[in-house]
């Protein structure tokens, strides 16, 4: 077992460049980046498994007959929001939880008999849960200990764990007379000083200050990205998941809502939980009307009109479903546009100024709002959109997703 | 003094107004004077009335229930026992003023402190004392820690009832829950009688009247003492150290060595000290349960106040307990200072 937990399965720090597993680094733009999709590779096979796991706690329903692979190398979000079993299926992992059905499968392995402390994963507490008594370094070495390592051999992954997160100088330090953010990096040293095949990350940056907790997460990437590791992370902030991962499983009670590359998350969400779930967007109820070029025509209350959605949905005619558009596809004019097929009539009726975007809440004539972002791209506007002034809303066909679920 | 101050100046100025003189500018408010006489004192604020008496309330009640005693019982032990109410010396003649103190203060008798080093019946019993003390303390926290480890793992309703059974002997008079294992313990008593029943022995133990009924009686009497003070660190540990630490490999024999049991020193110095120090002193539960040979010092200090009527020598024997005792709280809390210290210094 010890073999294992120390690690063949991990590249250490100073493993060269060229030998990363998957994903080419970041830093180098020249590279050719490789495309890293192992799991539309049907002869990948998964690192970690769940088949069909389920879990209670007392009546409430924690992990609903969840399948879920996450492969090699991969940088992979649980994103959800409170309660909605991303923990239990981490601590499960992890095996402080059991699944009451159904099996956890590690690089092939089912994990249901190993007890935590025989896992070869490691996890990075939400708490940081580092040992108040024990220096930084103390800290860092604690997993080394429990292996059969020589002293000399701790010591000098420790310091290597040191350098990577930058805190040689506190090695000395004991947590409490560390800022948050220096805590969080002795967390995630300890968690990474054994080479875990997976490191488990629960809301590694919520603790940390929005400025701190955007420039954390492309460290964390590049970690991952140096050492090669998989990490499986667990967050309810969106932005976090969008950011980091090379894929984001939506969850929602315990079951699995969307799985997916960021990117396809964001644009094509495949129900209404999810679209409402990942961003901001208008979600607007219509019933189909029919099909032309491709297009569905939907009859659309709330806009007084019909839209065109490019969809390959097979839908009925007078089918229910929603129209889902994101604030930042919508263009708003004065003047009506004839080039778009969706234009809506609105008032402007609020203006958000966020700096680098505005936010419009434009009222409809139905008495629904429906809300459009502009990225704002020059100093001064002469004649800006301004409160209670009718302006035309418009979308083209496939800027829209169309959802029946 | 109707001026701009200059932070403000930068808004002025940038203020959408077509006419900028039409502006009022800010007024500087001025901060009035504290009058001569407010609760504003030179050092800064002062406390209401109630609040000062409450900020003093623990010094006062030291002073009047504490040193004051102290005080009247030191003064006693540099006297002279003789057959008179009260039965000693006055050390202090009034009548002559303050020329009086002095002289008692020149001719002061050290006798009765020289006694105690001298006579080895009181060393005797003082070094008792710490035996029993010393030991009763290490069983309480062999039996004490894992009731308060296994109270802090209950789930949250069913911990408060066992937490009010803990301390439910309080509930019964401290005497009469001593006399009670008197009946348990003499051999014709409770436990006699089972282990007979039961076919373990045939003859009764003679546990009454020695240092196990003394030890029992100990133990028994100052577990909640031990126990509370290690709950109260215990709930406090963070359940996901533990976690933690399995998470890194250690076996839960290994977590709890290395993390619950250096958290919980605290608790575990602070139960020591709650149990060790009024065991010392303790006088009932050796004179009930014990017999000639466990001569505690708070049975010596007892049978020098009233069985020789010698106070003054009695009041040494308080005085010299207390300064012993003092000893270890005071190490104590020079190591934990040492220990900020050392931390404050990294």
């Amino acid at each position: 077992m010890s073999d294992r937990l120390r690690g063949d399965g991990v590249a250490g720090a100073a493993r060269p460049a060229k030998e990363r597993i998957g994903k080419p680094g970041r830093a180098g733009l020249g590279a050719v980046r490789r495309e890293f999709a192992p799991w539309a590779d049907p002869a990948a096979t998964p690192l970690i498994r769940f088949e069909g796991v389920c879990k209670r706690f007392g009546d409430a329903v924690a992990i609903d007959n969840l399948d879920l692979s996450v492969y090699r190398g991969e940088f992979f979000c649980l994103l959800g929001p409170s309660g909605c079993g991303k923990s239990t299926l981490m601590r499960m992992l992890a095996g402080f939880e059991q699944p009451d059905a159904g099996r956890i499968l590690l690089d092939g392995v089912d994990q249901a008999e190993i007890p935590p402390h025989n896992r070869p994963v490691n996890m990075m507490f939400q708490s940081y849960a580092l040992f108040p008594h024990m220096s930084v370094a103390q800290n860092i070495a604690f997993g080394l200990r429990q292996l059969s390592l020589s002293k000399a051999d701790i010591q000098a992954r420790v310091d290597e764990m040191l350098t990577m997160v930058q805190l040689t100088p506190l090695a000395r330090r004991k947590p409490h007379q560390l800022s948050g953010g220096q805590r969080q990096r002795v967390a995630l040293a300890r968690a990474l000083a054994r080479r875990p095949q997976v490191l488990l990350l629960d809301e590694p940056l919520g603790a940390l200050d929005k400025k701190l907790r955007e420039e954390t997460q492309f460290e964390l990437m590049d970690i991952q990205e140096e050492l090669g590791a998989t990490f499986l992370v667990v967050t309810h902030d969106q932005e976090e998941a969008m950011v980091m991962a090379d894929r984001i499983a939506v969850m929602n009670q315990g079951r699995i809502a969307q799985l997916d590359t960021p990117g396809r998350i964001y644009e094509e969400p495949v129900s209404r939980y999810v679209a409402d779930f990942i961003g901001d967007v208008n979600l607007l109820e219509g019933a189909a009307v029919g099909r032309e070029d491709g297009l569905w025509r939907i009859a659309c209350p709330a806009t007084g009109g019909e839209l065109l959605v490019a969809s390959d949905a097979v839908l009925t005619v007078g089918q229910q479903v929603v129209v889902a558009v994101r604030p930042e596809k919508i263009r708003i004019d004065r003047a009506r546009p004839t080039d778009v097929a969706n234009v809506i009539p609105g008032e402007v009726w609020d203006i958000g100024y966020l700096g680098d975007w505005t936010t419009y809440v434009l009222k409809l004539a139905g008495g629904e709002t429906l809300k459009t972002s502009r990225a704002n791209v020059s100093r001064h506007v002469v004649e800006p959109v301004t409160w209670e002034e009718t302006v035309f809303a418009s979308f083209a066909p496939d800027a829209a997703v169309m959802l029946t679920g | 003094m109707n001026r701009v101050r200059p932070q403000f100046a930068a808004y002025l100025r940038l203020a959408p107004y077509d006419d900028i003189s039409r502006f009022q500018p800010v007024r500087v408010i001025d901060w009035p004077q504290p009058a001569r006489g407010s609760p504003v004192s030179r050092r800064g604020y002062r406390a209401p009335g109630a609040q000062r008496l409450v900020r003093w309330a623990p010094a006062i009640w030291l002073t009047l229930f504490f040193a004051t005693p102290f005080l009247l019982v030191l003064r006693l032990s540099f006297s002279e026992a003789a057959t008179a109410q009260p039965p000693y010396r006055p050390v202090i003649d009034w009548s002559e003023g303050l020329a009086g103190v002095w002289t008692a203060l020149r001719g002061l008798r050290l006798d009765n402190y020289a006694l105690l080093l001298s006579d080895p019946l009181y060393l005797a019993s003082a070094l008792t004392s710490l035996q029993y003390a010393g030991v009763a303390t290490v069983l309480l926290l062999l039996i004490g820690f894992p009731i308060a480890y296994a109270l802090a793992r209950q789930p949250e309703g069913r911990r408060e009832l066992l937490l009010l059974l803990v301390i439910l002997p309080f509930w019964t008079s401290f005497l009469i829950r001593v006399y009670a294992w008197i009946g348990i313990l003499k051999p014709e008593g409770l436990l006699n009688a089972a282990l007979l029943w039961l076919g373990l022995i045939s003859t009764p133990l003679q546990i009454m009247n020695t240092g196990v009924a003394v030890m029992i009686g100990l133990v028994y009497s100052y577990l909640p003492f031990m126990v509370l003070p290690l709950y109260a660190t215990l709930i406090k540990l963070d359940h996901s150290l533990l976690e933690a630490a399995q998470d890194l490999g250690a076996t839960p024999a290994r977590a709890f060595w290395s993390i619950t049991l250096p958290l919980s020193a605290p608790g575990v110095a602070a139960g020591a000290l709650l149990c060790f120090i009024p065991m010392m002193g303790e006088f009932v539960i050796p004179d009930l349960l014990g017999g000639s040979d466990t001569l505690m010092i708070g049975r010596t200090l007892w049978s020098e106040f009233f069985s020789n009527r010698d106070w003054p020598m009695a009041s040494a024997i308080a005085v010299v307990l207390l300064a012993a005792l003092l000893a270890p709280i005071l190490a104590w809390r020079r190591l934990e200072e040492r220990a900020a210290e050392a931390e404050a210094g990294q």
